[in-house]
C-alpha cells in the first residue's frame, strides 16, 4: 500500500492507495500516530484509491480515532468506496469518523 | 484451484491475487470477490496471529471452486484444534473509548458468507465457506 501525505489549510492529509490489511497497517499506524502526537488534530484520509480493508485496518483507524478524540480532534474520510463503507457499517465504525463524498 | 499459504502476512497479497484470478475465470462480480477476499483474509490473518507456526512455515491450504450457483472455499490447516466460530461476537454498540476490533474478522465472515462451518478431520482444522451467487 502507498501512503502519501500533505498539509492543506492546517489539515493533515493522508492518501492511501491499495490495501489496508495485516501486512500494511503497521506502517500506517506508525505514521498516523506520529502525526497526532505532533499536535495535528485535524486529519483527512483520502480513501478514493483504497481497494480493500480488513479488521487489521479498522484496528489502526480505531487506535487513531481514540487518540485524536483525547486531543479534541477529528478524523475525516473522503472518497470511500461502497465496499469499504459497508465494512465500516457492519463493524459499527461509521459514528467514529466524518465522511465526505469528494476529496476536494 | 488450490493455493498453499505460508505463515507470513506478506502472503495476503498473494491470496488476494489468487482470488482475483479465480473471480476473473468464473466471471464473479466485484461484490462477491470482495466478500470472499475479506472473509479469507480475516481467517488467514487470524491463523497467522494466533497460531504457533514458525514464520514462513506452511500455514494453510486454500481451495476454491464453483459448484453451480455457489462458490465453495475450504481452508485447511494442521494446527492445534481451534474453531474460530466459537468465539463470542463483538459488541458493536460500544462507544469509541471502549470499542475494540477483537472478533471482528470472524463477524465479517459470518455476515458476508451464506454458509460457514468448522470441522476437525484427520488432525486438520477445516473451515468451509459457501457464497451463493
Amino acid at each position: 500500500m502507498e501512503i502519501a501525505t500533505g498539509i492543506n489549510n492546517g489539515v493533515y492529509i493522508f492518501k492511501l492507495t491499495g490495501r489496508l490489511d495485516a501486512s500494511t497497517s503497521a506502517e500506517f499506524e506508525d505514521k498516523i500516530l506520529d502525526v497526532i502526537i505532533n499536535g495535528n488534530t485535524d486529519i483527512l484520509i483520502d480513501f478514493s484509491d483504497l481497494e480493500f480493508i480488513s479488521s487489521s485496518g479498522l484496528r489502526v483507524l480505531l487506535i487513531a480515532a481514540k487518540k485524536i478524540k483525547a486531543e479534541d480532534g477529528s478524523i475525516k474520510i473522503c472518497g470511500i468506496k461502497k465496499h469499504i463503507y459497508e465494512v465500516f457499517e457492519i463493524a459499527g465504525f461509521t459514528p467514529l469518523f466524518e465522511f465526505k463524498e469528494t476529496c476536494d | 484451484m488450490k493455493l498453499n499459504i505460508k505463515n507470513n502476512v506478506n502472503e495476503l497479497e498473494k491470496v488476494a491475487a489468487f482470488l482475483e484470478d479465480f473471480a476473473g475465470i468464473h466471471a464473479l462480480s466485484n461484490d462477491v470477490l470482495f466478500d470472499i477476499n475479506l472473509s479469507v483474509d480475516e481467517l488467514v490473518t487470524n491463523a497467522i496471529n494466533y497460531g504457533v507456526h514458525k514464520e514462513n512455515d506452511d500455514l494453510m491450504e486454500l481451495e476454491i471452486n464453483q459448484d453451480g450457483n455457489s462458490v465453495i472455499v475450504v481452508l485447511k490447516d494442521a494446527g492445534v484444534p481451534f474453531n474460530p466460530f466459537e468465539l463470542p461476537e463483538p459488541d458493536l454498540t460500544l462507544p469509541v473509548e471502549k470499542k475494540s476490533t477483537g472478533g471482528l474478522g470472524i463477524y465479517f465472515v459470518k455476515r458476508k458468507m451464506d454458509e460457514w462451518n468448522y470441522s476437525r478431520e484427520n488432525n486438520y482444522n477445516i473451515i468451509r465457506l459457501v457464497k451463493r451467487l
